[in-house]
């Protein structure tokens, strides 16, 4: 049992903030939001090139550097803190996990060394048209079986589907839902979908008669895994946000003067922002535990993931709510990243399931399920309710 | 980061697991702010310390098994899985004994370590007095020095001293230099709580039980082998207790997660639908599970050479917090019958008894305002003296 | 519309404080806690003659013929003084339900009565030192007799289990819900009660107590706690009073539902800041604030929790329009 970073874990993520810190300024994020792929091209290259961040859950005979989803998940909390836009999440995280959890060996071997690289961009297509990314039967996306396998229908919310090169989706088959590989991905209509948080870049694809490759049939417990690793790399990405929500308001709070004193010496805003520490190193501590059991594979994995998604989402909202209201006005104008904090809270509140949603799963996982409807009906006929 | 435990370590809490099955007395112990009650805790005592579990930590000589933190936790939380009884021997073990190895002779050392282990001395302990609680630089008892006798006389008020009705010994600071100002001048003591002079006036609780008294000293001898630490250092001597009660010792995750895990049974076994108490207890499971990977954190900290300091707060906040949720959710499960006590209620009035216990939680050991001043300033590097209206 | 406590029953509340602060305030609590019920006895004969439980009676019954929002006024004191007995139950609950000869002694004070309604209220409060024990179901009435007492959370209550003896009497079901929200409504303004004084107690408290060299009131940080215990008691007035106007119409379920999640949140929260401001002292069984504490907590869990009305209010709110 050793809950710390080991030496190499610690460079890693102190040579992530650094580039990011170099790079990512306030003005570079920006721009990288409003340009036409919507990231930093050459921030990308800089980190994947040099930092490898692409590569780190990729096992070494896929050209990765065969750490774990653990190591991945330290740049993506470095990532969150400096609020850039990337194709991390996307690519390495959610195209690579669907093509490690394929059976298709000539697939890994083709599609995950350029990922790795950074050169290659993937994407998953998954969530339907109501924005639910669903493991048991997905809706949005039907396969039909021929000479080869083609799809049809629309997936929303693709992370990065625009701009990708390799585009991994999910489609429901007669025999249940299985993984593809879309093998004409200039087929596929994109339409860009702008999104609160204009530092992450959704698509809505939509596929007619587009030929595929079937990289796993009967793929429901994959996508239980794909989504483990999914709501494990958010929360990362959340609690650093949640740390940078928090460090701006301590910044500003001891600059900002009120009744002619800091108004961080107002006892009422130090405690509210020593809750708001509390939020953040529990969110830490949730987020890191579970992208380690992704990492390990661990047993936990499913129940870890189902809570860190939970507090995490929570609290990023806490934090960002009061990063807004301990900032006042200003952190609604348009030039403070306070928006961006906010704004990158409720869209990742919201991306493969809400707070709630990872609550009642978890719910589930642990057996604390709703009685049967039949039993409570009963008992509503013969007494009052006591709850 | 690992969060595996070794195979040694997977043999330690399975040896734990089962001597605790064999040895935790099945039907609860009477409260031990009883006469009875403290008996029972203290045959229990003698028993853990029969298995050598009393203090896992501790070198084996003083009957510990020189275990490491790690091992610590695990046995909490095995001990609290158990449904073992509350440790009536916690002030001396986990609040002096540290400072004891710390800063105390060998001769005390000899004499008290070894008996805290096996329940024959218990400890009282007597920090607060009336105007001086979360500030406990406003101290204003006093000890004087007796020259003749080699030792000091100690005077005035002490309350809120937890276990002083039935305890053997009690420790504590006094002002031995009336011109110092508070932190300084201060000198920590070791006292028999049956000494000449010392008046315990137990002080009785709303949940009804005698917890704490109030002591009152009137020239009550100490022999300078009593002293702990040197005389006038006794607000360095007792931080280290400060931080042992705020930080790990007092409240090891095994508590909240044995809590946790007593509420989903409670769930499962009752006809409960509302899906919003649902959300609750799915929480106290979250809460509880990052408090325990938080002790862990904390623990490899400690384990790395690191300082816990004031990261203690953080977890003094947040336990005290999440066990007043985690009962609150109990209670409303069990609806009207939440308010009952005793054998005809529910596990026997327990949750409703945790409960008047959990809120006291954010007063005792430092209320949580004092913890959050702690984070903002310490932590968060936020101005100090920002409190209340400025005087002019 | 006026929506203001009118100076009857300004008045009304008033005489309360009057009679039960003449009896010694949190006195009749203390010594009921310990056993001794002479003093409780005595209070409640004194409320009778102020009319306290022919409040809601009709005149032609030989009540007050007050309204709802009297009775709102006078719970509110009683939880303020945290006086002990089972006023809910014999001036709330049961003067609809009750045969005339009963209800005339419930008026002159020479009944005291408590009951056991399953599955809101199923535990009787001080069946043994009540004159009369009924058990209340969805349409029917019937005397009871008490099981062993068992202890609560708060000192002053002892509950038993009702077992009912023979067959009793038919009601109308509406009667019987219409009973149980004036008995929801009274635990309400109790609650509400008890929240003002936690807060009054606690707001004393602050202005005294020095720690740091001034008093702990200038801390930021207990004035903002003490600050939003004031917001929540003063937005849980009005849901009280107007479940108490509703209590004839329509809307009476939710009104009442909304009344005692506003009340109880309002309560609970005073209760936790009052505990907090006062410290390891407000802990102690010698000092007084243990008794609203613990009764707030008792109410809580009593005449629904927060959840079954959430659960209520959702259902009525909710509910598909035809």
């Amino acid at each position: 049992m050793d809950f710390s970073l080991t030496d190499e874990q610690n460079e890693l993520a102190r040579t992530a903030r650094a580039v990011l810190s170099r790079h990512a300024t306030s003005a570079a994020v920006r721009a990288a939001a409003a340009s036409e792929t919507g990231y930093d091209v050459d921030l990308w290259r800089v980190l994947t090139e040099e930092v490898g961040v692409a590569s780190l859950a990729i096992p070494e005979e896929y050209g990765g550097a065969g750490v774990t989803w653990f190591e991945t998940g330290l740049v993506l909390e470095a990532l969150g803190y400096s609020l850039a836009p990337s194709p991390l999440l996307g690519s390495a995280v959610l195209g690579a996990a669907a093509i490690l959890e394929s059976d298709d060996e000539d697939a890994k071997q083709r599609l995950l060394p350029g990922i790795a690289e950074g050169s290659s961009i993937a994407a998953l297509a998954w969530a339907d048209g109501h924005g639910q990314w669903n493991t048991a039967s997905p809706s949005g996306l039907a396969a039909t079986a021929g000479e080869t396998w083609t799809l049809e229908g629309t997936a929303t919310l693709v992370l990065d589907g625009g701009s990708a090169d390799t585009i991994i989706a999910v489609a429901a088959t007669p025999d249940g839902p299985g993984l593809f590989e879309v093998l004409d991905a200039g087929a596929v209509g994109r339409v860009n979908t702008p999104a609160v948080d204009t530092t992450l870049r959704f698509s809505t694809l939509t596929f007619s008669g587009v030929p595929a490759r079937l990289l796993r049939a009967d793929a429901a417990p994959a996508l239980e895994r794909i989504r483990d690793i999914a709501v494990v790399a958010v929360s990362c990405l959340q609690v650093g946000t949640a740390q940078r929500g928090l460090d701006m308001s301590v910044e500003y709070s001891k600059q900002r003067v009120q009744f002619g004193r800091p108004i961080g010496s107002f006892q009422a805003l130090k405690h509210r922002m020593a809750d708001m520490l509390l939020q953040v190193e529990t969110a830490r501590t949730t987020a890191w535990a579970a992208a380690w059991s992704a990492g390990t594979d661990a047993a936990e994995l499913p129940e870890r993931a189902a809570a860190a998604a939970a507090w995490c989402s929570d609290a990023l909202d806490h934090v960002a709510s009061e990063t807004v209201q301990l900032h006042g006005g200003i952190a609604i104008t348009w030039e403070h990243d306070a928006q961006l904090v906010f704004k990158r809270a409720h869209a990742t509140g919201q991306l493969f399931g809400a707070a709630r949603e990872h609550r009642r799963r978890l719910g589930g996982l642990l057996g604390i399920t709703p009685q049967p409807a039949e039993a409570s009906a009963e008992r509503l006929d013969t007494a009052p309710a006591t709850l | 980061m690992n969060l595996d435990l070794t195979d040694e370590q997977l043999a330690f809490a399975a040896e734990a697991r089962a001597w605790l099955a064999e040895h935790v007395p099945a039907a609860p112990l009477p409260s031990m702010d009883t006469a009875e009650g403290f008996a029972a805790h203290r045959e229990w005592e003698a028993t853990l310390a029969g298995g050598r579990w009393s203090a896992v930590a501790w070198p084996e000589e003083f009957g510990g098994r020189n275990a490491g933190l790690v091992e610590w936790v695990i046995f909490e939380e095995e001990y609290y899985r158990s449904g073992a009884p509350t440790r009536v021997a916690q002030n001396g073990i986990s609040l002096l004994a540290p400072i004891l190895f710390e800063h105390g002779t060998d001769d005390q050392r000899t004499r008290y370590l070894r008996a805290m282990t096996d329940g024959s001395l218990i400890w009282a302990q007597a920090w607060s007095e009336p105007g001086a609680g979360s500030d406990l630089a406003a101290i204003r008892s006093t000890a004087r020095r007796d020259e003749a006798r080699g030792g000091w006389l100690l005077s005035g008020q002490k309350t809120w001293s937890s276990r002083a009705v039935w305890a053997d010994r009690g420790f504590g600071l006094f002002r031995s230099d009336p011109a110092a100002d508070r932190h300084r001048g201060l000198t920590y003591f070791l006292f028999p709580m049956d000494a000449p002079g010392l008046t315990v006036r137990p002080i009785a609780q709303l949940d009804g039980s005698t917890g704490f008294a109030e002591l009152f000293f009137e020239d009550v001898f100490v022999p300078d082998a009593d002293v702990l630490g040197a005389p006038g250092d006794g607000w360095r001597v007792a931080m280290s207790t400060a931080g042992n009660e705020r930080g790990l010792s007092l409240r090891a995750p095994g508590r909240f997660c044995a809590a946790s895990d007593r509420l989903i049974d409670l769930w499962k076994t009752g006809q409960y639908e509302d899906p919003v108490a649902r959300d609750a207890v799915v929480d106290a499971w979250i809460k509880s599970e990052a408090y325990r990977l938080y002790t862990w954190g904390t623990v490899s900290t400690l384990q790395d050479g690191g300082d816990v300091g004031a990261e203690g707060s953080v977890n003094k906040v947040f336990w005290s917090e999440l066990d007043i949720a985690l009962h609150e959710t109990a209670l409303t499960l069990l609806g009207p019958a939440a308010e009952l006590r005793g054998a005809p209620a529910p596990a026997d009035g327990r949750w409703v008894d945790d409960y008047l216990f959990a809120i006291a939680g954010p007063i005792y050991a430092g209320t949580n305002e004092i913890q959050r001043n702690i984070i903002a300033e310490r932590l968060l590097g936020l101005p100090r003296g920002g409190d209340g209206r400025r005087k002019s | 519309m006026k929506f203001v406590v009118n100076e009857e029953q300004q008045a009304l509340g008033e005489a309360l404080d009057d009679i039960i602060e003449s009896a010694g305030g949190t006195k009749a609590a203390r010594t009921w806690a310990d056993g001794d019920t002479a003093g409780g006895r005595a209070l409640w004969a004194q409320l009778a003659e102020l009319g306290l439980f022919g409040l809601c009676v009709p005149e032609s019954d030989g009540g007050m013929g007050g309204t709802a929002v009297d009775l709102a006024v006078a719970f509110e004191r009683l939880g303020y003084h945290a006086v002990p007995g089972p006023y809910i139950e014999t001036a709330a609950l049961l003067p609809g339900l009750v045969a005339a000869d009963v209800l005339s002694g419930i008026m002159d004070g020479s009944v005291m009565a408590t009951a056991a309604v399953p599955g809101i209220a199923p535990y009787a409060l001080d069946a043994a030192v009540s004159t009369h024990k009924f058990v209340v179901q969805a349409d029917s009435i019937a005397a009871a007799e008490s099981g062993p007492g068992i202890a609560s959370v708060d000192r002053t209550r002892t509950l038993s289990e009702l077992a009912a003896v023979g067959r009793g009497a038919a009601l109308d079901p509406a009667a019987v819900t219409l009973a149980i929200d004036r008995a929801t409504l009274a635990c309400s303004a109790m609650l509400l009660g008890a929240g003002e004084r936690l807060l009054a107690e606690a707001v004393s408290y602050a202005k005294i107590r020095e720690q740091f060299g001034r008093a702990i009131g200038e801390y930021q940080a207990l004035k903002h706690q003490l600050a939003d215990v004031r917001v929540a008691l003063t937005f849980a007035r009005p849901l009280i009073h107007g479940a108490a106007l509703d209590l004839g119409g329509p809307d009476r379920a939710r009104s009442v539902s909304a009344a005692k999640i506003a009340a109880g949140d309002a309560a609970n929260r005073a209760a936790r800041v009052a505990l907090q401001v006062h410290g390891a002292i407000g802990y102690t069984e010698e000092h007084d604030l243990g008794l609203w504490i613990t009764r707030v907590r008792a109410l809580l869990g009593v005449w629904g929790t927060p959840r079954y009305h959430y659960s209520r209010l959702a259902a009525l709110l909710l509910a598909p329009t035809s």
